[in-house]
């Protein structure tokens, strides 16, 4: 596979704050790449590198094969880039807008265009001072899905839209992903990421903390169990790599570290299993597992 | 009553906010005012020369146009030079006031609620009529001390009554407009059409005014600005008038009041109409929107200027008659040569026309850092549009805005000034002296692009050479500075046409200057960070 984004050791500095710190991120051609982090972990910033719009102060990043920062304009004919905090131009209408950004960018879809207003649901002849909060993030996202990029920066992309337009965003992200363009998707809604991405870099201050396949990652997770069993199950605290254990109704749940599934389920297996619930760990564990636990360290 | 429920935490804010601002007004008036002042007592040492200031300046329209009634001027003396100096003084003044109030208020009420910071105050606990009334009572503030400054200044050369007649009257000017700015503000869904409507307003008074002085008649009690020249200082002071201003005030305000109850957060009144759902071919060029963005302005300058220069060229045969004792007009025009007395009264006046189009490209070029600080460049420069063509868009749509600013006060000034002296012919050598002053411009604007490419958080200092020009332009030659100091003026190297002959010298060197700075700007720009927070 042709590697779509290379980031390695990427440091970004503005003044004494260090924004980005020896990030490392890859991203793979056809796959929808979730970039996972809490606010001011450095996303925005990654993205705009990528841009060309900041300039690296170390590291090496590539974009389809070519330098973000001097080859610029060259690669954003092929790049498609949609905003989380949109700002238009008050006194142009939003179709007006749709169509400064797209031919920016190089040209528009004209078809797409059309379906993309009719299924995000657009007035085009209204100026973009008097749109919502989301109207104006769906300006931004039919300017960049109406285009025919072959690379989608997508930086929080959904934020201020309703569930519904969330839905609608999730299904034409599928339908570019089997025209099999690459996404790199920002976002700290981690449904969303879940929903979507083959394969996730969760990054921290500035730094990759974590990034595989979501199988991958969750490997290195807990899974929750829910347990009814025919034998008291008695002090199961003192196992390896069992946590947060509560009982109730004669159920027991607890979380399990992955490697030490098979063993505890053997155990359970020996008492006799009545019901049992396993659910794999969602991101958001991910995400309290790296930053609460890492914060906790952080602290001491 | 709840309704100004935290106006004092909004006032603390704004006042936060305007730290710098409102300290540069205060401090540019009142020195720009006390230092002309200061130079009066060494102009008019003799009976002879005030009394051949005043009939030039109070016996032609143009000169009670910039000037003001001229209460008291006959009782003028070498020892009583006051109302000479409220006469001086007293438009620019009023100008200048009218300015601060409404730019004050607008930006705290209309640009607040616009960004949509409004809304997240008014969820607080902060009263419905509380952040225009703070933003009416800063401006006010502002105004009040800036009046009391000026009169203390005054008072250090002329007796204290007038001096704080005439210092609080110029308050009552700020405070005025800064009512009518906040009543603007609700009208209006948007910033800059509020500054439209209350500047417009702000005109429109003032040439009401004009026609009263003119006229001699009861006109001027139509306006504010005429009840501001009405208390007259140095001449029977009549501080009466401070009260009607107040009045109009507090019922502008009353007014707002009205209108913000009326109307919902972040809405005007005047209907927003629906738009275009697709952009035109020219639209879609990055030069074609930075034309876009600064078309209402661009009308509105077109005009304004056509008109000044209209003006100019029409009271030149007014003026002739007017011309033939120069003392003091030959400080300003200097030595007459061969030059007819109208041509040199015509070019001596170009220049300000010219200084006043160079702000119109200050302030087309300063869209540069507001669509970059937006984030609206990053949507363009996101795509396949370079650094260079983004800021060579602005800048060639700033320069051609300019010229074509430039050239519509030329054919004002020409035809008005051709028809004056029946002379046709006379018509494209006062368009040229127009358009010839485009080098000077250049540099300013050469100097913002620079600024923009390797100092870009200094942007606004861009401002400062120009208030300087508008200093030296405006009293320098009374003041009698050193002529190195005169000479950092690029204005001051074009030709004077039409006294003068054309000479490229000057320009050419003035354009290499501007190309330089144009190249240090895309240098700089191409190589820095996009700002971007």
């Amino acid at each position: 596979m042709t590697r779509v984004i290379e980031v390695a050791g990427l440091v970004k500095e503005f003044g004494t704050v260090r924004a980005l710190d020896g990030l490392d991120m890859r991203v793979e051609q056809g796959e929808v790449h979730g970039f996972l982090g809490p606010n001011g972990a450095g996303k925005t910033t990654t993205i705009r590198v990528l841009l060309g719009l900041l300039r690296a102060d170390g590291g090496t990043a590539r974009l389809l094969g070519g330098d973000p920062w001097g080859d610029a304009v060259d690669l954003h004919r092929r790049i498609a880039y949609v905003p989380g905090d949109v700002a238009l131009w008050p006194n142009l209408t939003g179709g007006e807008a749709i169509d400064v950004i797209g031919r920016a960018r190089g040209g528009l879809n004209e078809k797409r265009r059309a379906e993309l207003l009719e299924r995000f649901d657009l007035d085009p002849t209204k100026k973009a001072r008097t749109y919502s909060k989301g109207n104006r993030q769906k300006v931004a996202i039919v300017a960049g899905l109406a285009s025919d990029a072959e690379l989608l920066l997508l930086d929080e992309p959904t934020s201020g839209l309703d569930p519904l337009m969330e839905a609608t965003f999730q299904e034409y992200i599928r339908e570019l992903k089997r025209e099999g363009k690459t996404v790199l998707l920002s976002s700290h809604i981690l449904a969303q990421v879940e929903a979507l991405a083959d394969r996730v870099t969760i990054i921290r201050l500035g730094r990759a903390v974590e990034s595989g396949t979501l199988d991958e990652l969750r490997h290195l997770t807990r899974t929750s169990i829910t347990v009814e069993t025919a034998a008291p199950l008695g002090e199961i605290e003192g196992f390896a790599g069992v946590h947060d254990v509560s009982r109730e109704n004669g159920r027991t749940h607890f979380d399990v570290d992955g490697e030490h599934l098979d063993a505890t389920i053997a155990h359970l297996s020996s008492l006799g299993i009545r019901s049992l619930i396993s659910r794999p760990p969602t991101l958001e564990q991910l995400f309290l597992r790296h930053y609460g636990v890492e914060q906790t360290e952080g602290a001491r | 009553m709840s309704g100004f429920t935290g106006t004092w935490t909004m006032a603390r804010l704004f006042l936060r906010r305007d730290r710098v601002r409102i300290p540069v007004w205060i401090v540019s008036i009142v020195l720009l005012v006390v230092g002309s002042i200061a130079a009066f007592p060494g102009l008019y040492e003799t009976q002879e020369a005030i009394d051949v200031r005043n009939d030039l300046l109070m016996g032609n329209p143009f000169g009670i146009a910039l000037t003001g009634p001229g209460h008291g001027l006959d009782q003028a003396t070498p020892d009583n030079l006051g109302p000479m100096a409220v006469n001086e003084m007293g438009a620019s003044t009023i100008i200048a006031m009218a300015f601060m109030g409404i730019f004050l208020v607008v930006r705290h009420t209309r640009g607040e609620e616009q960004e949509g910071r409004l809304e997240l105050l008014r969820s607080g606990v902060i009263g419905r009529y509380a952040p225009v009334t703070a933003a009416f009572l800063t401006a006010s503030a502002a105004s009040i001390v800036l009046g009391v400054l000026l009169g203390a200044g005054l008072a250090g050369y002329y007796p204290l009554a007038g001096s704080m007649a005439f210092g609080l009257s110029m308050a009552s000017v700020g405070v005025v407009f800064a009512a009518v700015g906040v009543l603007a503000a609700q009208l209006t869904g948007h910033s800059r059409a509020a500054t439209g409507m209350a500047t417009v307003t702000f005109a429109a008074l003032f040439v009401v005014r004009v026609m009263g002085d003119i006229r001699q008649s009861g006109l001027v009690w139509l306006t504010p600005v005429g009840w501001a020249q009405e208390i007259r200082p140095f001449a029977g002071e009549q501080w009466w008038t401070l009260g009607l201003s107040a009045g109009l005030a507090l019922a502008l305000l009353g007014l707002a009041f009205f209108v913000i109850e009326r109307r919902d957060v972040g809405a005007g009144v005047l209907p927003t109409r629906k738009g275009r759902p697709r952009a035109g071919g020219l639209l879609v060029r990055p030069i074609g929107l930075a034309l876009r963005l600064q078309r209402g302005s661009l009308i509105a300058w077109t005009i304004g200027m056509f008109v000044f220069g209209a003006m100019l060229g029409s009271l030149v045969m007014e003026a002739e008659r007017m011309l033939e004792a120069l003392d003091v007009y030959a400080a300003y025009f200097g030595d007459l040569g061969s030059a007819t007395l109208m041509e040199t009264f015509l070019a001596g006046y170009l220049v300000f026309v010219a200084i006043t189009a160079a702000g119109q490209a200050l302030q087309a070029i300063s869209q540069l850092r507001s669509e970059e600080s937006k984030g609206h460049a990053e949507a363009l420069l996101a795509g396949s549009v370079s650094r260079t063509r983004w800021l060579g868009s602005h800048v060639v749509a700033a320069l051609l805005g300019n010229l074509f600013v430039l050239g519509a006060a030329g054919v004002g000034a020409g035809a008005t000034y051709a028809v004056a002296i029946e002379d046709a012919s006379a018509f494209w050598p006062v368009v040229a002296g127009m358009l010839i002053y485009a080098p000077a411009v250049w540099l300013l604007v050469g100097l913002a692009v620079a600024l923009f490419g390797v100092a870009y958080r200094a942007f606004a200092a861009v401002w400062a050479p120009f208030a300087w020009i508008v200093v030296v332009a405006m009293i320098g030659p009374l003041l009698g500075l050193p002529e190195w100091v005169m000479d950092l003026d690029p204005f001051s190297f074009v030709p004077r046409m039409p006294a003068e002959e054309f000479a490229a010298g000057n320009l050419l060197v003035m354009t290499a200057i501007a190309a330089v700075l144009f190249a240090v700007g895309f240098f700089g720009y191409t190589r820095r960070d996009a700002d971007t927070n």
